[in-house]
């Protein structure tokens, strides 16, 4: 039994149990990311498993405590020196007795000829689940309003990389993902860097942000219902509807989309190592790197455990403001497969958008999403150059850039969206700044009902919209 | 040197020879040991040397023994005992003896005979299709004996048309020396490894009636019949005739059973049948050959059954898809060829899926139009690895094959020209409307 990347400190203290025919084995030798066992002749049946229980300090100068990050399990015939999978094709996972012979994160090569035979069971360990760790490590209230706020039908998990960049991501996905095929779409999400100025304190080291997180995956909440923090009831901010982090930044609803798309897909937030370096993710390996996140997801039986095998499909990436360098760089290196592009207002545009416009113009089935004001002419100049060399249907079905006109940011009267006009409508002297501008393309949306007393009653953001019309 | 060795009651007694010292047996003087062990040459063991092999039994006394010598047993005898019982049994089967110079010491028996191979004179039928050199060779090739696993007779029975001349100063026991030793036969079986014979096989067959040329029947087997008795060399011949068989061949099961372990049984590998085999006269020698190799890939990305076997028909590769598990079964042929396995070609990829096969463009989209090799593997080089527990050299030739899909080739995107052209001009004419960029917000901002 072997693993990749045994060095990695999340990969400490591996637990690994060989039982032939139900007594334990003792390991021929062991070594770094290597154990050796010998199966004598005549077992029927052997078992492996193996846990990785790294033993971490949780805050610097802290004493080290015992995270479970993976587990895996497989079971075996022996047919004469070959070791097959046990072809008993159910298995529990959660609880839930699946279609799985196989265990998604243990590959096996066995050879054997009449004479003696070998197998090699390697254990997938690129990534891990760093979750129960990061409960720990992240800020205190930022976790509890997650844990209190979060959409309860969509999961979350921090994953560590044990041996790639950058080394933290967070996925979110439907809880009772059931995907129709074995593939399973993902949607990249580059944010902008984790070192900026937000109201509430965060750290810059990339692994205390769940100010940061919330922002992007917690709903707008409603600032006149109670809010219970830490167990304890929270006064509110009466001028604002929402319960933000700041007057303008509003949350994203980016875990409410994937509720109510209804899409089988996992968001992935390649996590910035420090400023928007997001290391490999936005390189042509992040293929790989999404089948390795996808396996461990699955392996640990977070997402489409109606499927022994799950395979990356559709692949979108988006991103915001300073995360455009990120999506243009991760389109350049890997435009043949990504078949969903969402910008959301993302800087430094024009060099990127002849590229964006041939990816649109050579990708069957594309869909390319914008919403902007720092970019906004760029992304009205790609839309229409994209309509014109893509005919008719698919243009209106796969292609939007807002706003439509200028217009939109005026009142209703004046031709504005009405989420824009209520937005502004508690602090009048946001509605002619750009940077309102910037947050309301992010978090906003065309679809947007009140009440006469101001209760919202529908709301659809621009990220719910985009999934809704996309191909995952 | 040799030894003799005491074995089960049907073999009676097994001679067997250490692997050759340069030098030979003829005329050596081995070492005086033990029970079992090194015998001092006389013409008896010469004799012996020359009948038996390497975990051969004694043909030639097997019969002897037990037609005629109840009772007796040589488990518990002394060598000097076993030289004795050798002598006897030579005498009784009327096995002529000539009287040879050099090394003999004891006198006790005298004359050679049989044949080494000298010529046709004696003849001998042969079952299988048989080719017989036009000129025999007097002695095994040396070439052929310089790979045997074993040493080659050293001392030359004369041909089996000359009678050997009696010694009139040997001691001639009242054993009578006969005109011509009986005629015995010569019989090897090629088997796989499921022990069902291989036919079609060309074998080099060198018995003291000759030299020639056999295919295996339709049990594995050759033959020579009504040759003079003594030993034979075979080697299977290989090279493209044999490699056709074992591709024919590939279909076998792998044997899951340890491998039998037997005195008249040889097992060898395609890659080590390049060898001389020694036998007796009168015992069938076996040869088992191996050749299959399982290769189990248990994964969630993907089994075998799913791709497709991108080698050729005729290589010896099968895969084999049941539920749960897919073996990919390799049949080495010594040929070395590789297994390549792959996707099944998908066409274009109109639905849009990330997929992992290569992609390319075609008529202006993105298509996946070839399928890459997923895994390619030596097939003799890790069968044969394995045969000698060579796990380290097994398992480097498994990191070795590609286990998982490569990384997709992505293509290059045309050059950008048009596009940058019209973006361009796209931009300008909303600066007039007003509906340009605005400065870049600060990153703190955002």
């Amino acid at each position: 039994m072997r693993w990749p990347n045994p060095r990695s400190p999340l990969l400490g203290n591996p637990k690994v149990v060989v039982k032939a025919d139900g007594a334990d084995v003792a390991p021929l030798s062991q070594a770094l990311g290597k154990f050796e066992f010998t199966i004598a002749d005549g077992v029927v049946r052997v078992q492996v498993s193996v846990e990785f229980i790294p033993s971490l300090p949780v805050f610097r100068n802290s004493p080290p405590v015992d995270f479970s990050v993976l587990k895996a399990d497989q079971a075996y015939l022996l047919a004469g020196t070959t070791l097959i999978p046990d072809p008993l094709p159910f298995t529990m996972v959660n609880g839930e007795l699946v279609l799985q012979n196989v265990h998604p994160l243990i590959d096996t090569i066995s050879t054997g000829n009449a004479k003696t035979g070998l197998s090699i069971v390697e254990v997938r360990t690129e990534f891990v689940d760093v979750t129960e760790m990061w409960a720990v490590r992240a800020d205190a209230d930022a976790f509890s309003v997650f844990e209190a706020e979060k959409e309860r039908e969509i999961g979350f998990v921090a994953i560590g990389a044990t041996g790639s960049t950058p080394p933290t991501w967070f996925a979110s996905f439907p809880l009772d993902m059931r995907p129709p095929t074995s593939e399973v779409g993902t949607l990249v999400f580059y944010r902008p860097s984790v070192d900026s100025g937000y109201t509430q304190p965060f750290n810059m080291n990339g692994f205390e942000t769940q100010h940061a997180l919330n922002r992007y995956l917690l709903t707008p909440r409603d600032s006149r219902l109670p809010m219970v923090l830490n167990g304890e009831l929270q006064n509110r901010n009466p001028d604002s509807f929402f319960f933000v982090a700041g007057p303008i930044f509003l949350r994203a609803s980016f875990n409410r989309a994937i509720a109510l798309s209804g899409k089988p897909i996992v968001l992935l937030q390649p996590w910035p190592q420090g400023g928007t370096n997001v290391g490999q993710a936005a390189t042509a390996r992040l293929p790989k790197l999404l089948k390795g996140i996808l396996r461990m997801l699955r392996g640990m039986g977070h997402i489409a455990v109606n499927h022994p095998t799950i395979t990356p499909g559709r692949l979108g990436i988006a991103g915001y403001s300073a995360g455009g360098p990120n999506i243009y760089a991760a389109l350049r290196s890997n435009r043949a497969l990504v078949r969903e592009l969402y910008l959301f207002d993302p800087m430094f545009l024009p060099p990127a958008a002849p590229g964006i416009i041939q990816w649109a113009t050579k990708t069957p089935g594309f869909r390319l999403r914008m919403s902007g004001e720092v970019s906004v002419g760029s992304m009205r100049a790609i839309f229409r150059t994209v309509r014109s060399r893509v005919s008719g249907e698919a243009a209106a079905a796969f292609l939007s850039a807002v706003p439509e006109t200028p217009a939109r940011w005026k009142t209703v009267a004046e031709g504005g969206w009405p989420w824009w006009n209520f937005a502004i409508s508690f602090n009048a002297a946001l509605a002619n700044d750009f940077n309102n501008h910037h947050q309301f393309v992010l978090y906003g949306g065309a679809e947007f009902d009140t009440l006469p007393d101001g209760t919202v009653t529908r709301y659809v953001p621009w990220m719910q919209d985009y999934l809704e019309k996309s191909g995952f | 040197m040799y030894r003799s060795l005491t074995a089960g009651p049907d073999a009676l007694w097994i001679c067997t020879l250490d692997r050759p010292s340069a030098g030979g047996a003829k005329g050596e003087r081995g070492k005086r040991g033990d029970r079992g062990s090194v015998l001092e040459m006389d013409d008896a063991q010469r004799v012996v040397a020359r009948l038996v092999g390497d975990r051969i039994a004694m043909g030639v006394l097997r019969s002897a023994l037990a037609a005629g010598t109840p009772g007796l047993s040589f488990r518990t005898m002394s060598d000097r005992d076993v030289v004795k019982a050798v002598e006897r049994e030579v005498r009784r089967s009327r096995f002529s003896l000539g009287r040879r110079g050099g090394g003999d010491t004891s006198g006790t028996l005298s004359g050679v005979g049989g044949s080494s191979g000298g010529g046709s004179g004696s003849g001998g039928s042969s079952s299988g299709s048989s080719s017989r050199a036009e000129e025999p060779p007097t002695s095994p090739d040396p070439a052929q004996a310089s790979n045997a696993s074993i040493p080659q007779p050293q001392s030359a029975r004369p041909s089996s048309a000359v009678q050997p001349t009696p010694d009139p100063a040997a001691p001639v026991t009242a054993a009578p020396v006969a005109d011509e030793p009986p005629l015995s036969f010569y019989e090897l079986v090629l088997l796989d490894e499921l022990e069902v014979g291989i036919p079609g096989v060309p074998i080099d067959l060198t018995t003291p009636a000759g030299r020639e040329t056999l295919t295996t029947d339709g049990s594995g087997r050759v033959r020579v019949n009504d040759a003079p008795p003594g030993s034979a060399t075979a080697r299977v011949i290989t090279g493209p005739e044999l490699t056709r068989v074992l591709e024919e061949n590939i279909a076998i099961a792998k044997r899951t059973t340890p491998l039998p372990v037997a005195d008249d049984l040889l097992v060898l590998t395609p890659s080590r049948l390049d060898q001389t085999i020694l036998f007796p006269d009168a015992i069938p020698q076996r040869v088992m050959l191996v050749t299959r190799t399982d290769l189990v890939w248990g994964s969630v990305v993907g089994h075998w059954g799913t791709l497709t076997l991108l080698s050729q028909e005729t290589d010896p590769v099968r895969l084999l898809a049941d539920i749960g598990s897919s073996i990919l079964q390799l049949s080495s042929t010594g040929a070395s060829p590789s297994a390549l396995i792959g996707t099944p070609v998908t066409g274009l990829d109109t639905a849009g899926g990330g997929g992992s096969s290569a992609l390319g463009f075609a008529d202006g989209l993105i298509t996946r139009p070839s399928p890459p090799a997923r895994l390619s593997i030596d097939i003799d080089a890790l069968h044969e690895a394995l045969f000698a527990d060579d796990f380290d050299a097994a398992s480097a030739l498994i990191d070795l094959a590609q286990q998982g899909p490569p990384e997709p080739p992505l293509p290059e995107f045309p050059v950008l020209g048009d596009e940058t052209a019209e973006f361009a001009a796209q931009l300008a004419l909303l600066a007039f409307s007003g509906e340009t960029d605005v400065p870049t917000i600060p990153d703190k901002q955002v």
